[in-house]
């Protein structure tokens, strides 16, 4: 059900609502999210204790960005909301394109209508199964489109301004480090990365990560943290409803 | 002013009434003389030295007619943590669900588990909150039974329908419970190991089974320890319990 305010709209107020959110999820560090042999890799880097990637069902983790209040707040919703579908309909009707859907037509109302905040928040949502063929990722950006692919970077489209590059030093560095790396990533991911083990793929991003701080030589700094987990396909059975199969890798 | 508990929804119940109306249950308007609702029976608890074992019957009934012949009345709700149900099936269920619902959203939000007093209280908390329901004659009696993981102890929590509570050592409920109790009582030792107490969990329900109607001839056991829950349902197993423990009708006549 839908009232008549979520039908006010105004372009001008909406672009330039457009232009601040990509401002803002133009700082924040983006995560990468690709499936594998053993499951469903979630990497970004953090910058506070709160997890950026977390779990939301049994078998569906989320990897967010953008205003940490809200990535908090938005995963006590989805957390209560799968559950509400659990106890509704079964645990198996949970599924990462039931999850994106809905969560598509919220952000796109609170988007377009002038009255709400808008969310300044990108979601990857991730869905691991017994086959990897049956694996499910799906992107949804600040205004509730929803694309699905074998990996997703979450906020790399959006690039940063150049003209205060001196003030925030750390947190370019952090940024523009890990693009580097999810860059290669997505460039070896079909031909060799889909078909590896968790440890040889994080062999893989530690050597990265030792490559690119050589190149930018000591100057990255310490205050964000790496934040790599794994939906683990190998954890799936009897189980599962009861314990967690989002695991931290390395 | 707010509440910090505003935007939490700890309660699934709430949360459905509040979010989703229109899922959520609303008895008021059944006609609450005439229920012939279906109903399960005899339930056992038993701790021994690292565990607890339970047990059900798998009949339920509506008025005197046998409905089901095997259906479980042990819901597991957490890794280590079973509700057995006895009274009405329907409310019983939704109740687990609901429980069930509840702890893992405490466990995802918060990261951090919740203690078990915290989830008896709750059970008790919902039990009387049902009370016009239970004054209507649609009751739950259930037990509430888990390992511990932090003290590594088994604890077992006896319900009586309005929501109070008494942590136990070994108890029954439900319409043959009282006999399936004196039984467990004769038997029932300090340090026992985990084989003598499903025997005497087996003694019990079959003692139950031969003077309460309502309790049926299918069993059901259960065993909660360190690493989760073992089931003993599939009826190959059970018939090997049995017969390990000379209770096959065929070898005592």
């Amino acid at each position: 059900m839908r009232d008549i305010s979520s039908q006010i709209y105004s372009p001008a107020r909406i672009s330039k609502r457009r232009k601040q959110i990509k401002e803002i999820l133009s700082r924040s560090i983006p995560v990468a999210v690709f499936s594998i042999k053993d499951g469903i890799v979630m990497i970004t880097k953090n910058k506070r204790p709160e997890p950026k990637i977390f779990t939301v069902h049994n078998r569906v983790a989320v990897g967010a960005i953008g205003n940490y209040e809200e990535i908090q707040e938005m995963r006590t919703t989805l957390i209560s909301d799968s559950l509400v579908i659990e106890m509704m309909y079964s645990p198996k009707d949970v599924s990462a394109e039931v999850i994106a859907k809905g969560l598509s037509s919220l952000l796109k109302d609170n988007f377009y209508n002038v009255l709400y905040k808008p969310f300044e928040i990108e979601l990857a949502i991730a869905q691991v199964n017994e086959k990897q063929e049956e694996d499910q990722i799906f992107y949804v950006s600040f205004d509730g489109r929803i694309t699905e692919s074998r990996i997703v970077i979450v906020g790399s489209e959006y690039q940063k301004k150049e003209e205060n590059n001196n003030s925030d030093n750390g947190e370019k560095d952090d940024r523009s480090e890990i693009l580097k790396i999810f860059d290669e990533l997505k460039s070896q991911y079909s031909s060799n990365l889909s078909s590896l083990s968790s440890q040889d793929v994080l062999k893989i991003i530690m050597d990265m990560m030792d490559k690119n701080e050589n190149e930018i030589a000591g100057q990255s700094t310490q205050s964000a943290v790496w934040e790599i987990k794994l939906l683990d396909r190998r954890k799936l059975g009897e189980n599962e409803e009861f314990e967690d199969i989002l695991t931290v890798l390395g | 002013m707010k509440s910090i508990l505003d935007g939490q929804h700890l309660s699934m119940i709430e949360y459905l009434r509040e979010k989703y109306p229109h899922l959520s249950l609303n008895l008021d308007n059944l006609a609450k003389d005439n229920l012939n609702v279906l109903k399960g029976t005899t339930i056992i608890a038993i701790k021994f030295k690292d565990g607890v074992v339970m047990a059900s019957d798998g009949q339920a009934t509506a008025g005197y007619y046998k409905v089901f012949n095997d259906f479980e009345k042990l819901k597991q709700i957490e890794k280590r943590t079973i509700i057995a149900i006895a009274g009405s099936a329907a409310i019983s269920i939704a109740i687990c669900d609901s429980m069930k619902a509840e702890i893992k959203k405490w466990n995802r939000v918060y990261s951090t588990k919740l203690s078990t007093e915290g989830k008896v209280n709750r059970l008790s908390r919902i039990l009387l909150n049902n009370m016009s329901l239970t004054a209507a004659g649609i009751v739950m009696m259930p037990i509430f039974a888990t390992f511990e993981i932090e003290t590594k102890k088994p604890r077992i929590f006896h319900f009586s329908s309005d929501g109070s509570y008494k942590e136990q050592d070994y108890c029954a409920e439900g319409s043959g419970g009282p006999t399936a109790a004196t039984v467990i009582a004769e038997h029932y030792s300090k340090n026992l190991n985990s084989e003598k107490a499903i025997e005497i969990s087996i003694r019990a329900l079959r003692a139950a089974h031969n003077v309460d109607a309502a309790t049926g001839e299918n069993l059901f056991v259960k065993l909660i320890d360190k690493d989760g829950v073992l089931e003993f349902t599939r009826p190959d197993r059970i018939n090997k319990l049995l017969s390990a423990f000379n209770f096959n009708n065929k070898e005592e006549k």
